[in-house]
């Protein structure tokens, strides 16, 4: 009876040395690096870039940034100028909607629905003008046109990196 | 009660299509996050929504015109409009084989080349397109670019000065 009394005290400290080791074990003490084996893995986030262009029929300049675009519209449409409005890169997730504000104050919108090796398929709205689907292959870019700004129209080109 | 549904199901289809607020979406999200029932329902919400697109994207548009056409009674074509009188015309910025080629009532094009097609890479980008009622034409689609322009009547503004430079370009 006195044994056991003497004893219990051990017992008592040994559990409370085996707790403490066994929660310092469960938490890492430093934390993980990230891009390590257990850091939570980036998701793949598709590259895009839209353009904004103003083609006017009143004379002026082809911006530099608008000559590939150029090469591409002059025999279709009718212009004397090209501006580049705006240009932005945006990374987006799949089935994320990102918006390009437009100099009309609309917004064009646009969400990747599904990538793979053909390209990527992307929902497009682009208010009181258009909305549609478009398989995007790398470095095609979709040319949208016609909404009337000032003297003449909005270019919207989405391409995706 | 069932109003209450109506309202919840309504929010759900906004979170859907990415048109909430962000304090709103982030409710919604947290709701959805603890709700199996409103989940399931927002897995349906896409899931028709997928079968909807396609189902739209492989309906083979009939060609009636030719029956239409038979069906029209003859009539002498109107005389032209004075130029003075004549509208703002939707092609003004088509160079004139290509306005001349424009068939204006295309409300929605549906293309369904490319899809169900076989192994090869299809080189159309367009998979369905809505205009919203005004004419569009696929000016383009082939390897180098898509090129789609909607005619829209070009507005008439006293003012006619123009942002210089590239004052806008971000």
């Amino acid at each position: 009876m006195r044994r056991h009394s003497r004893a219990r005290p051990f017992r008592v400290a040994w559990l409370a040395l085996a707790f403490t080791a066994g929660a310092a074990s469960a938490q890492p003490l430093v934390p993980p690096e990230p891009g390590s084996f257990t850091a939570k893995p980036n998701k793949p986030r598709l590259h895009f870039e839209v353009t904004v262009l103003h083609a006017s029929p009143s004379s002026g300049r082809i911006d530099p940034g608008a000559e590939r675009f150029d090469r591409l519209l002059r025999d279709t449409i009718r212009y004397k100028s090209l501006r580049v409005l705006k240009s932005k890169d945006r990374r987006v997730d799949l089935n994320e909607i990102e918006r390009v504000a437009l100099p009309t104050g609309q917004d064009f919108r646009f969400r990747p629905i599904d990538a793979s090796e053909r390209g990527v398929l992307v929902s497009v709205d682009w208010k009181k003008t258009a909305r549609g689907d478009f398989r995007l292959p790398r470095g095609k870019p979709l040319i949208l046109g016609g909404q009337p700004y000032e003297d003449g129209q909005l270019v919207v080109i989405l391409e995706a990196e | 009660m069932s109003e209450e549904r109506r309202k919840a199901g309504q929010e759900l289809h906004a979170f859907r299509d990415g048109e909430l607020p962000f304090w709103k979406r982030r409710r919604v999200a947290r709701h959805l996050a603890r709700d199996a029932a409103a989940q399931r329902e927002v897995a349906s919400i896409a899931e028709i929504g997928a079968l909807l697109r396609e189902q739209a994207a492989s309906l083979a548009a009939p060609d009636l015109w030719a029956g239409i056409r038979a069906q029209l009674p003859t009539a002498p074509r109107p005389a032209p409009l004075d130029a003075d009188d004549a509208q703002p015309a939707l092609t003004s910025w088509l160079p004139g084989w290509l306005g001349a080629a424009i068939a204006t009532a295309s409300v929605a094009a549906v293309m369904a080349s490319g899809l169900g097609s076989g192994d090869a890479a299809p080189v159309e980008s367009l998979r369905w397109l809505d205009s919203k009622g005004k004419p569009v034409m696929v000016l383009q689609d082939d390897r180098d670019a898509t090129i789609i322009w909607v005619l829209s009547k070009p507005k008439r503004t006293s003012t006619s000065g123009r942002e210089g430079g590239n004052d806008a370009t971000a």
